[in-house]
């Protein structure tokens, strides 16, 4: 067990919120064991740990979407034993979820008043609406027209507007659950001053992420779950990330990031001068064995270049070879067949087939090679299944069971046992590790480096910079559909990614 | 969870239950007979004649047809029957026949009267398609002047000028009356009724209950509808003669096609056909019949009344007087009910099966539509 | 390792449900038969309902094939009432011209299929207005080339379709013979592994390298094809050409299908299952029928199994 470093005030005037030994258990598995977790009034708390820590339950029961087994809430001096939904909004308690709740075709003001419109006799009093909305964004500093619909805004905007409604609803206490996953360089430092001027009014923010060095640059206070349990509690200063994930995954960061093998093949990718409607004349090549980093903000090209090179999405002039030979029309098929394999970001739209087994995740791409005539030959499947299990140590309980009851790791390594069984010269991975524990993780990267040593080369897309850096052998950085610049392993720094991935940095 | 499943469904039995008993309170049971709306209406309105006067003006006259319209081959004659008297009554009489073609909806019905008025026709015959839907755009007509004649069906509103059918109460009473005499007054027999819910379905089924009632002797084992569907006829009766077997001493049909389903049932299953109250005045139901030896009453709903629905709306356009209900039975000759006797006289070889006498006009119009068998 | 991927009770519990819930319901109903309508064991009766079940069946498997790449078709009362058409008008009458009518009415189903299968893939119109845009066309392209009047004789030799032996006759052969070569299709076959990939995520499918819009095209191809000889045994029950001939059946095979545990999601359902859900919507019939029940009865206690099916699965369903 970790040691409790639990240092609560003895007299708090100004604790906002307290949550007291919070015990709730799903189906008889624990989800949160004797958890206590209090708020000081005008603070950012920074929640983080694993995937399956917890956070995200005691956060569903702060917003009385759950009700806890046992246990005890105070907000604003009033105890609770439970909370319901509407109760935690009326008192104060606003939730901004990764998935932004969003009417994408209303207007800004729309959004921020959607259900509480200032009214007179049921008639909507729109300039009223509109002043006041336009008010609460000058309270965030952010430049948004209030009469945008929603659906045109960025994501980062998108979420200011949700955090304007919060701020409508006269919120004291502001959860933001990973709200950086989606956002990159200039949003990422928008919302961050946004946070400090919230904080400068007096609301309290309970900030939930992954990403622990956001968690340094802003948080004053900082909680760790684990497995259900509380790790632990207290102020950020005199902590070092390396505790921090040492307390949270129990092993230390050095080891998070593998070495490299360090030895390039021949090149297997060519990417020569392709252009299309979001690609601006790229060009890369890729050599058996190494790890490319792409990086770049939300929507400078990444993406697009994955899918390009994929055959997912046509390509206007330019050519893509592989081991010498081009590629002829937009397939994903011929890329395939040609030994490319695609990770894609949106691992349940795009990747996993959620209702399907575990079965028939792995061997879709491969089905030619298990069956005679059309018909699968009995008992090979299994065998694949087992291979794969044993080798990607996935976790599961059969290979009969559907893959959305696995965990976001497991699901992660089904889809990359999929694309092992079709035995690519390169894999393409967009956003390898987004939504998975730390511990996961780590298995990927390992994963990463024994393809790499078989000879098998990456394109990694990732928007985290630590793992870029970790990772990558070498470095492009995208901006508006071009290659912004290429750094060696040895030059690259975040600051030198950052500066090529927004500002005017020279193609090297 | 057995016991559960059980206790649901005995629930679901006791509404079933109280669904058949509140059928048994309708408005056409036996203690009602004399109050049988439907009755009382026909009855009436054939005593009572509607003063046309104000109608009255000099041809050519321009005359609105809202027919069913595409959909079966009852249609097709019926307007191959207006389209000939048309123009048997020549153009100095019928200047004009304005005509709508429903496709058998309601729905399409409504505002294709609607458009016909707007085109202000001297008189509208209208073919209902439905009791309910057409009641507005009847009255509307009416409002504005233009006489309805109503031709083969009815209208919820009492505010038309003549309707143009039978006593279809009479009619479900004569199929099973005849039913009642083939058995002697002792037996069982199954009722298929046509749609639930459909006036003329309703009324006939209603006339059949009152005669059955009436002779105790007689027992109806099962009552159930087959839609006017042959198919759905055909599974009905499978299941009753697999229940029932050579219980069943009768069956009595509410007609449109759902006979030749029936005897279908039986010749499958190789049993001996029982008498049939309700057969078809189809020709196909008629070979049916003569083939395999079929004892039965038919009704007649000839399409050939439209040439009675169009006599009386040039009557009406004359100024003179018409009762406000006519029985085409007193006007068309063989549209009268008959049994197998008569039937080998209705029967037509060179007709095909699709084909509802008696047809008025020459057989080289039969022949342009296709309706006569080619050898 | 990781605490969540370990099934629970629960998830046991509800994906038994999801799996095995409609073979349990159809196994209590004839237990419940047993004893409420003990005379629906009769050979007879038995014979009667597998027949009037395999009409229903053929339309249903197609109607699974199309759920399974999240689709609907509404089209298949025009392909049934087509199909008895051409049949009467072509053959008119006479056997020899049997397979020609046939033949044709399979040709026109595929391509009536096709059609709608196109509608969706490419034009990306719902399945829902699809199909419905194509049962309105092709009822009144049939009104027009009949104008109203079905004409034609269903010839004697379609007749056989009737006739049964023991419990069994060619529809009963047709659609248990079907119901198993579409279950091995399904689970055994490359072609089905892709089907249900591309109705369950049809985006990964085609980053699968998957020809995602042929295969919901084939689906809709062989919905129509089912609905076709579903057509053929349908004319030959009623030997003659019905407007109504398909009136319910259409619908209620979606509702076999849903009952029998097919989503209207895609990707999830059997054709084992369907089967199971067309007997238990028809034992439940012929059962309302021997009871006696009214038909207003019967819409009641069908509407109630088919929202307690849809009910049980979601319930079952894991978020």
């Amino acid at each position: 067990m970790y040691l409790q470093l639990k240092s609560l005030p003895m007299t708090q005037p100004d604790i906002i919120l307290d949550m007291r030994h919070i015990s709730k258990a799903y189906a008889g598995v624990p989800a949160l064991r004797d958890v206590s977790f209090s708020c000081v009034r005008g603070q950012v708390h920074a929640l983080v740990g694993e995937n399956g820590a917890g956070k995200s339950t005691l956060m569903k029961i702060l917003a009385g979407a759950v009700q806890a087994d046992s246990g005890e809430i105070v907000f604003k001096g009033r105890s609770f034993s439970h909370l319901t939904p509407r109760l935690s909004l009326d008192m104060g308690i606003s939730i901004i979820y990764q998935e932004l709740a969003l009417s994408p075709y209303l207007t800004v003001a729309e959004n921020i008043f959607l259900g509480r419109e200032p009214n007179r006799a049921g008639v909507i009093q729109t300039g009223q609406m509109r002043k006041q909305a336009a008010e609460l964004l000058e309270r965030l500093h952010v430049h948004i027209d209030v009469d945008e619909p929603v659906s045109e805004l960025t994501v980062a905007k998108q979420q200011m507007v949700e955090i304007a409604k919060a701020l409508s609803r006269q919120a004291d206490l502001i959860v933001m659950d990973e709200p950086s996953a989606i956002l990159v360089g200039e949003e990422l430092e928008q919302l961050f001053r946004t946070i400090h001027s919230l904080v400068a009014q007096g609301v309290t923010i309970v900030y939930i992420s992954h990403r622990l060095d956001e968690v340094f640059q802003i948080a004053e206070q900082v909680t760790v779950l684990k497995d259900g349990a509380l790790v632990s509690s207290q102020a950020r200063a005199g902590l070092t990330q390396p505790e921090l994930v040492q307390m949270m995954v129990g092993r230390p960061l050095e080891e998070v990031y593998p070495p490299s093998p360090g030895k390039h093949g021949e090149p297997v990718l060519v990417v020569e001068g392709v252009s299309n409607k979001r690609l601006k004349d790229v060009s890369l090549t890729l050599h058996a064995g190494e790890t490319l980093g792409v990086a770049g903000m939300v929507g400078s090209g990444r993406t697009e270049l994955a899918r390009a090179i994929f055959g997912a999405d046509a390509v206007s002039s330019g050519r893509i070879l592989l081991n010498g030979k081009p590629l002829t029309k937009a397939s994903p098929a011929q890329a395939i067949e040609s030994g490319v394999a695609l990770v894609p970001e949106d691992r349940k739209a795009q990747g996993l087939f959620t209702a399907l087994p575990i079965r028939q995740n792995v061997t879709l791409p491969i089905l030619k090679r298990l069956s005679r005539y059309g018909v699968l030959k009995g008992g090979q499947e299994e065998q694949v299944v087992e291979a794969a299990r044993d080798k990607l140590s996935i976790s599961m309980a059969s290979a009969d069971q559907e893959a959305q009851y696995l965990s976001g790791g497991n699901q992660q390594k089904v889809v990359l046992a999929k694309w092992l069984e079709t035995q690519p010269s390169v894999i393409i991975m967009d956003e390898p590790t987004r939504g998975i524990d730390i511990g996961a993780k780590f298995e990927i990267y390992q994963l990463m480096r024994q393809l790499n040593a078989q000879g098998v080369a990456i394109l990694m897309i990732s928007s985290e910079l630590p793992e870029v850096l970790g990772m990558s052998d070498r470095i492009v950085v995208m901006r508006d559909g071009q290659i912004a610049g290429e750094l060696t392993r040895e030059a690259a720094t975040e600051e030198a990614i950052i500066e090529r991935a927004t500002s005017g940095g020279s193609a090297s | 969870m057995k016991r559960l499943v059980l206790l649901v469904l005995m629930g679901l039995l006791l509404v079933g239950f109280g669904v058949s008993a509140q059928d048994e309170e309708s408005p056409f049971t036996p203690e009602e007979i004399e109050a049988s709306p439907y009755l009382q209406s026909v009855l009436a309105r054939q005593e009572t004649m509607f003063d046309t006067s104000e109608y009255a003006k000099e041809g050519p006259y321009r005359i609105a047809l809202a027919a069913q319209g595409t959909s079966n081959s009852w249609s097709a004659l019926f307007d191959e029957h207006a389209r000939w008297y048309a123009e048997e009554l020549g153009p100095d009489v019928v200047g004009e026949l304005l005509y709508a073609d429903a496709q058998a909806s309601a729905d399409v019905q409504v505002p294709q009267v609607e458009d016909l008025l707007a085109q202000d026709p001297d008189v509208l015959i209208l073919v209902p398609m439905g009791s309910a839907a057409l009641s507005a755009p009847v009255e509307r007509a009416m409002a504005q002047g233009v006489p309805v004649v109503l031709c083969a069906s009815t209208v919820d509103t009492d505010n038309f000028v003549t309707e143009v059918g039978t006593n279809l109460y009479a009619s479900g009473a004569y199929l099973a009356q005849y039913l009642v005499d083939q058995l002697g007054g002792e037996g069982s027999v199954v009722v298929m009724e046509g749609i639930p819910g459909v006036t003329t379905s309703d009324v006939m089924a209603a006339g059949a209950r009152a005669v059955f009632a009436a002779n105790p002797g007689i027992t109806v084992l099962d009552t159930q509808p087959g839609n006017w569907s042959t198919a759905e006829a055909k599974s009905l009766m499978e299941t009753w003669l697999a229940q029932y077997g050579d219980e069943i001493d009768g069956v009595w049909s509410g007609g449109a096609q759902m006979s030749q389903g029936i005897v279908s049932a039986y010749l499958d299953a190789g049993a001996a056909i029982p008498p049939i109250g309700g057969g078809e005045f189809g020709n196909g139901f008629l070979r049916l019949a003569l083939e395999n030896d079929i004892s039965y009453a038919a009704w007649q709903y000839p399409n050939a009344m439209v040439t009675l629905c169009m006599d009386t709306a040039v009557k009406i356009l004359q100024g003179e007087s018409v009762p406000r209900f006519i029985d085409f039975q007193d006007f068309i000759p063989n549209t009268q009910n008959f049994t197998d006797a008569e039937g080998v006289e209705y029967f037509n070889p060179e007709w095909s099966d699709d084909v509802f006498g008696p047809i008025l006009f020459p057989a080289e119009r039969l022949e342009a539509l296709g309706f006569l068998v080619q050898s | 390792m990781v605490l969540s991927s370990v099934p629970s009770k629960t998830y046991t519990v509800r994906r038994f449900i999801v799996r095995y819930g409609v073979y349990v319901s159809l196994g209590l109903l004839l237990l419940v038969a047993l004893l409420l309508t003990p005379n629906l064991y009769s050979q007879q009766t038995l014979t009667v309902l597998l027949k009037q079940s395999a009409q229903l069946g053929l339309i249903a498997i197609g109607q699974t094939l199309v759920l399974l790449v999240a689709g609907l078709d509404l089209s298949v009362g025009a392909v049934i009432f087509m199909t008895s058409v051409i049949i009467a008008r072509v053959s008119n009458g006479v056997d020899s011209a049997l397979p020609t009518a046939i033949g044709l009415s399979l040709l026109l189903s595929a391509v009536v299929g096709a059609a709608n299968g196109l509608l969706i893939t490419k034009r990306k119109i719902p399945p829902f207005v699809a199909t419905l845009a194509i049962f309105i066309l092709v009822q009144g392209a049939v009104q027009a080339y009949t104008r109203g009047v079905p004409g034609g004789f269903v010839p004697q030799g379609l007749s056989v379709v009737n006739q049964s032996t023991g419990f069994f006759s060619i529809p009963v052969v047709l659609w248990i013979g079907l119901t198993g070569l579409f279950l091995f299709v399904l689970r055994r076959t490359t072609y089905g592994r892709r089907l249900y990939a591309a109705g369950s995520n049809p985006a990964a499918a085609h980053l699968t390298g998957l020809a995602v819009d042929r295969l919901k095209v084939s689906a809709y191809v062989l919905c129509s094809l089912l609905a076709c000889l579903a057509g053929v045994v349908l004319t030959g029950y009623v030997g003659y050409v019905d407007r109504f001939i398909a009136s319910g059946l259409d619908l209620d095979a979606i509702a076999a299908a849903v009952v029998g545990g097919t989503l209207f999601t895609g990707g999830r359902g059997s054709v084992l299952g369907t089967f199971a859900g067309v007997l238990l919507i028809q034992v439940l019939g012929t059962m309302a029928l021997l009871l006696g029940l009214t038909i207003q009865a019967q819409f009641i206690i069908k509407g109630l199994v088919i929202l307690a099916a849809v009910a049980l699965y979601s319930l079952a369903r894991v978020d």
